[in-house]
């Protein structure tokens, strides 16, 4: 702790010792007694006690709750291990919790039904085909090692695209009989799940990454228990950031502690906005806003603007919380890598808040869609090159992430029923995209030099307009259709459909 | 200083400040993994080293996180140029 803290200044106000105690917290990872006290066993042990607490006071998960503590407990007694803590952790939550959320889980068991096929759980199903899927990985890993100069090899998405949507070819078909169909779909919901974990440790193998590839699995299911997005990208991008001693890792741990800390006041602080505005105050979620245009209670203008307003506020937090935990244990465990959200509202301009917004996502557009698109097509005209580069990464590798997530429409609707179901979220990422796109191509950013309003108030204001307003066309938790959402929009600007 | 580390530092820096980022730049430091630049001054630089330094970055061999480090750079130009 530094000195104003403990000094016994007698005149100091009770706001002076506060921000003076704010100071201490902010720096204690630049701070060497704390550095050197998380370092001793009574330091290791009441860190990894407050950080234990911490997760379970903004986990709901209990999986998440044990496997990071048990693995965060083993890295803490050797370090060096960490690769192969996460994989355990890999193999611990395919074993418990096979397939990741509710549009999976529900799609093997459902196939059974409509077979009536009983004698064998779906759990059970899931399991096994979640360690097929762990050995096909190894396997696929192998052949690129031994046949790299290959096209295949030297595409590793493309080549996964093709076997993926291969499998769903056979499995809408319908050629199958009803066992292999259901052991089918369980598959694919698992790789669908650990699809772009894959595409990393492929990615990483191509680019001569030394990590042998069992230790990849390891990222597929991790132990932090992220979303579908793979945080912390695959072990060659988690190497870069490796804390290189112990001085390192004690001052990454308490910066690690900071974030958990932040991660918890976000998790009360959305639930507190949730129960003020949706239990107290009445307002409408976005979605029943819009449904509830064709039921005829839809919300007047104003309130409208409410909605909108608190969907984007609160999307923003639950982004940011959720990340942070995830950093948080990323950087527990010894990796120092960025914050997936960092101070999203600040943004000034759309790609800029797409930056700042969901980090791992956007990098994970860039280098899969952006770069290669941006490398290769349209080099003669600048704006084109940058236009068309957007576009494939904001829309088409946008839309394909997320089409490639509803598994259950595939497995329900079949293929064009599925693309009927989320055209909706097309035209979402066609919008984005041409937002984007502008975004990017005006020459001139906002200057301090603009004055307050236009430097700090004007830009941050249509960039949450935008998103906002791009929202209405975006995933809703029930079905939603183009003319409630088109009445919604207009509504919003006092035109009544 | 080699004429290519001089003229690659000078648009770092640039772009840097364009950012608000007025720090010095070590030639071993990350400047896009790191975050202290991001994928759209990524785009700027490949565009300088196509127009300036006549690289060709389409392979797809290439990978992007060769041009991480104003070293980085300096190899890919100097491994070009020879």
């Amino acid at each position: 702790m530094t000195d104003a803290v403990f000094s016994p200044q007698k005149s100091i106000s009770i706001l002076d010792r506060l921000l003076a105690w704010r100071r201490a917290w902010l720096e204690i990872d630049r701070n060497r007694e704390a550095i050197r006290y998380v370092q001793t066993l009574q330091g290791q042990i009441v860190l990894h006690a407050a950080v234990f607490t911490l997760i379970g006071l903004c986990v709901t998960r209990w999986t998440v709750c044990v496997l990071a503590s048990v693995a965060l407990t083993l890295i803490a007694i050797s370090p060096r291990h960490r690769l192969h803590v996460l994989l355990l952790g890999t193999i611990g939550f395919l074993a418990i919790a096979p397939l990741r959320n509710e549009s999976f889980k529900t799609v093997p068991g459902t196939i059974m039904d409509r077979f009536g096929l009983q004698g064998m759980s779906a759990e059970v199903i899931n399991i096994a085909t979640a360690f097929a899927f762990v050995i096909v990985s190894l396997v696929l890993l192998a052949l690129q090692a031994r046949f790299r100069g290959t096209a295949p090899a030297r595409r590793p998405l493309i080549s996964l695209m093709v076997i993926f949507w291969s499998l769903i070819g056979i499995a809408v078909s319908g050629l199958l009989p009803p066992w292999p169909q259901v052991v089918l779909w369980s598959f694919i919901a698992i790789f669908s799940s650990c699809f772009w974990s894959l595409v990393y440790a492929s990615a990483d193998l191509k680019a001569g990454d030394p990590t042998p590839n069992h230790l990849r699995i390891g990222l597929f299911r991790p132990m932090w228990g992220a979303p579908l997005m793979p945080i912390g990208k695959g072990t060659g991008y988690l190497s870069k950031f490796e804390a290189k001693d112990d001085d390192a890792l004690a001052s990454l741990r308490l910066r690690a502690l900071k974030l958990f800390v932040w991660a918890l006041m976000l998790f009360w602080f959305e639930k507190a906005v949730r129960y003020t505005v949706y239990d107290v105050a009445g307002l409408p979620t976005l979605a029943e806003a819009i449904t509830a245009q064709s039921t005829g209670g839809a919300p007047a203008m104003a309130a409208g603007w409410g909605v909108v307003l608190t969907h984007y506020f609160l999307k923003v937090i639950v982004l940011c919380n959720t990340g942070h935990l995830v950093v948080a244990i990323i950087r527990m465990a010894g990796y120092g890598i960025p914050r997936n959200s960092t101070k999203p509202l600040a943004a000034r301009s759309i790609a800029e808040f797409w930056n700042r917004y969901f980090f791992y996502f956007k990098e994970l557009l860039v280098d899969f869609f952006f770069y290669p698109a941006f490398l290769r097509w349209f080099k003669s005209n600048k704006a084109l090159r940058l236009a068309f580069a957007t576009f494939f990464a904001a829309g088409v590798g946008n839309f394909l992430h997320h089409f490639m997530r509803r598994i259950d429409f595939l497995a329900y609707d079949g293929f064009m029923g599925a693309l009927w179901n989320y055209s909706h979220y097309a035209i979402y990422c066609t919008v984005l995209s041409a937002g984007l796109i502008i975004s990017q191509l005006r020459n001139r950013r906002p200057q301090p030099e603009d004055g307050f309003l236009r430097y700090e108030v004007l830009p941050r204001v249509n960039v949450a307009l935008f998103f906002c307003l791009v929202a209405i066309l975006d995933d809703t938790p029930v079905p939603v259709t183009y003319a409630e959402r088109l009445s919604f929009f207009l509504s919003l600007f006092g035109v009544k459909v | 200083m080699t004429d290519t580390v001089s003229r690659l530092q000078s648009i770092i820096a640039d772009m840097l400040a364009q950012r608000g980022d007025r720090a010095p730049i070590m030639p071993d430091e990350s400047l896009f993994v790191s975050g202290r630049l991001d994928s759209l001054a990524a785009t700027e630089m490949i565009i300088v080293l196509e127009s300036e330094f006549g690289i060709d970055v389409s392979s797809p061999d290439f990978d992007v996180a060769a041009l991480d480090t104003l070293a980085d750079m300096e190899r890919l130009v100097t491994a070009t140029r020879h």
